[in-house]
């Protein structure tokens, strides 16, 4: 379990704190969306739980590990797993195999054995055509799945994505956000940062922050159903549930909680055979 | 780019051989060059021709990670050729030049000792893979750690930094750019605007080339990188392929060595 226990956090420089008086807990297996205008802090928070940055106040425990004690660092950052926001920062192989190889080779695995992961882990990307490439002669959804292929070699129990589906067309975007459902599958917690609420539909919890502060934590069909009090920060909703409200205030009756396309297309298929 | 030749792996008898045993012959090589006269050099030089063909190289590619320096080997001939006194062999009409036995000699081994040397280099790249070099040359200047010589950490830095030049090529093309579409002179000034215009890309080249050095040391920190001894998915083999290959260069050696003793026998 993460737990973040009143935390404070202020960049070197900065005027405001970046993260002010945050507290929340995520649980192994969880999938748990964060949302929030650019610059309110959703970067810094989980750079937080990978030890990256530690909190001037308050702690951070993964699964019991302070993140404050360096003697934790190693294991943290096994435990925890980063998706940047930028894949081209976080590949520093010369080819793909060796960034992938990356991770194993600094928990100081012996050669045959990186050697075998890394074989594993290509051929259930499908990117083994891929492996002796330079990565800047990678398109963008490749190097977004090189990244989370270096960094599930690890075996993380939590998964931080940072705008995993930024830069990427339609089938990439499918792509990445089918892999990490089945990730949740398998028991990987979660935390997915994202500005489209249409990215969320997979996820059983939102968290939004506003200015450095936790503003909404709790279920994600709660909050995107409850009218969206005045906090600093409106979540828009995806075009489907717009679609459907749409509807709706023109006399029509569809459940208003929607926010899938095949959750619309079932009602509103229910509705077009009611009406034949 | 800084590689000489573009590395491709077909799996010859020379891409398989380790790269401790390839960096060696190709120091060895360089040395031998330096030193080579009369029939050595015929030696010499049928031997790299006779590895390019084990090699399965494309002798068009070669040329082409030559190409550049021919021209300087061109002028390093005509230097000498020139400018070396001696018995004239020629004397060209109307201009004080006088072409020397010495000159044409001394030219042609200047030239082809510049030439053998680059193709040496671009075998070396040709045939191994830039991780793999970084991996021989760490573990060839191990011993260098008992003086205190980080020699892990530095070949985590200069893979870095051979990961990292296309992305900050890439980078400066993109700056440029920008700079053009905003009506910068870089490419079509008179020089004096063309060099300010080129200082005015190489500060944001700069900025940006820090802040990624700040995300990437936070990328291999998440990662679990530490300073000190880590593991990489190089296997290094020493098998009877690299003792062939080392006994094949020791006949090479010690034939040149012979020779060079039988000519100058006390030096
Ligand atoms: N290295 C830094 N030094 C100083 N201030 C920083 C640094 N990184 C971020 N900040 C500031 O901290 C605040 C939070 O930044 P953060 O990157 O966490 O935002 P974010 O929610 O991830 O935004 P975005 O949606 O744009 O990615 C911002 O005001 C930002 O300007
Ligand atoms: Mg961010």
């Amino acid at each position: 379990m993460i737990k973040i226990n009143n935390i404070f956090y202020q960049y070197e420089g900065s005027a405001a704190p970046a993260l002010s008086d945050i507290s929340m807990e995520i649980h192994e297996g969880e999938y748990v969306a964060l949302t929030g205008s650019n610059g309110c802090g959703k970067t810094t928070l989980i750079r937080q739980l990978n030890a990256l940055v530690r909190p001037d106040r308050g702690t951070v425990t993964i699964d019991g590990l302070d993140t404050a004690d360096p003697a934790n660092h190693k294991e943290i950052r096994r435990l925890v797993g980063m998706l940047f926001q930028n894949p081209d920062n976080q590949i520093v192989g010369m080819t793909v195999e060796e960034d992938i190889a990356f991770g194993p080779g600094n928990l100081n695995l012996p050669p045959q054995e990186i050697r075998r992961q890394v074989h594993d882990i290509l051929e259930s990307f499908g990117l083994q055509s891929l492996a002796g490439r330079a990565p800047h002669t990678l398109s963008g959804g490749e190097k977004r799945l090189v990244s989370l292929a270096g960094v599930l070699i690890m075996n993380p129990r939590y998964i931080a994505f940072d705008e995993p589906t930024a830069y990427l067309d339609a089938t990439g975007r499918r792509r990445v956000l089918a892999m990490m459902k089945q990730l949740h599958k398998k028991g990987i917690g979660i935390i997915h940062i994202t500005h489209d609420a249409a990215d969320m539909a997979d996820a059983d919890r939102l968290l939004i922050m506003n200015r450095g502060k936790l503003i909404r934590d709790g279920h994600l069909r709660d909050i995107l159903c409850a009218k969206q009090e005045n906090t600093g920060f409106t979540l828009p909703l995806p075009p489907i549930t717009e679609l459907i409200r749409h509807l709706n205030r023109q006399g029509w009756s569809l459940t208003p909680d929607i926010f899938t396309v095949e959750e619309a297309g079932r009602e509103i298929h229910r509705l077009l055979t009611r009406a034949r | 780019m800084i590689t000489l030749g573009q590395y491709i792996n077909n799996n010859s008898f020379g891409h398989r051989l380790d790269a401790r045993v390839k960096i060696l012959a190709t120091v060895i090589l360089s040395l031998l060059i330096f030193q080579a006269r009369g029939w050595e050099i015929f030696l010499i030089s049928s031997f790299v021709f006779i590895v390019c063909f084990i090699c399965r190289l494309n002798f068009f590619s070669i040329w082409k990670a030559l190409q550049p320096l021919v021209w300087f080997a061109v002028l390093l001939f005509a230097l000498h050729l020139f400018f070396t006194d001696g018995t004239v062999l020629f004397t060209a009409p109307y201009l004080p030049v006088e072409i020397t036995a010495e000159g044409l000699s001394r030219g042609l081994i200047i030239a082809w000792q510049f030439i053998a040397l680059a193709l040496c280099g671009v075998l070396l790249t040709m045939v191994t893979s830039p991780s793999d070099l970084v991996h021989g040359l760490t573990y060839l200047l191990g011993p260098l750690k008992y003086l205190r010589v980080p020699v892990q950490d530095i070949a985590v830095m200069v893979s870095m930094s051979l990961r990292f030049v296309p992305t900050l090529l890439e980078e400066y093309d993109r700056i440029k750019q920008a700079q053009i579409a905003r009506g910068s002179a870089i490419e079509t000034g008179r020089p004096a605007r063309k060099i300010k215009s080129l200082a005015a890309l190489i500060i944001p080249l700069m900025v940006s080339a820090f802040r990624r050095a700040d995300d990437l040391t936070e990328a291999m920190e998440a990662r679990g990188y530490a300073r000190g001894p880590r593991t990489t998915l190089n296997q290094q083999h020493f098998g009877r392929e690299e003792v062939f290959a080392l006994l094949v260069l020791g006949v090479l050696l010690s034939l040149v060595l012979t020779s060079q003793f039988l000519r100058a026998p006390f030096p």
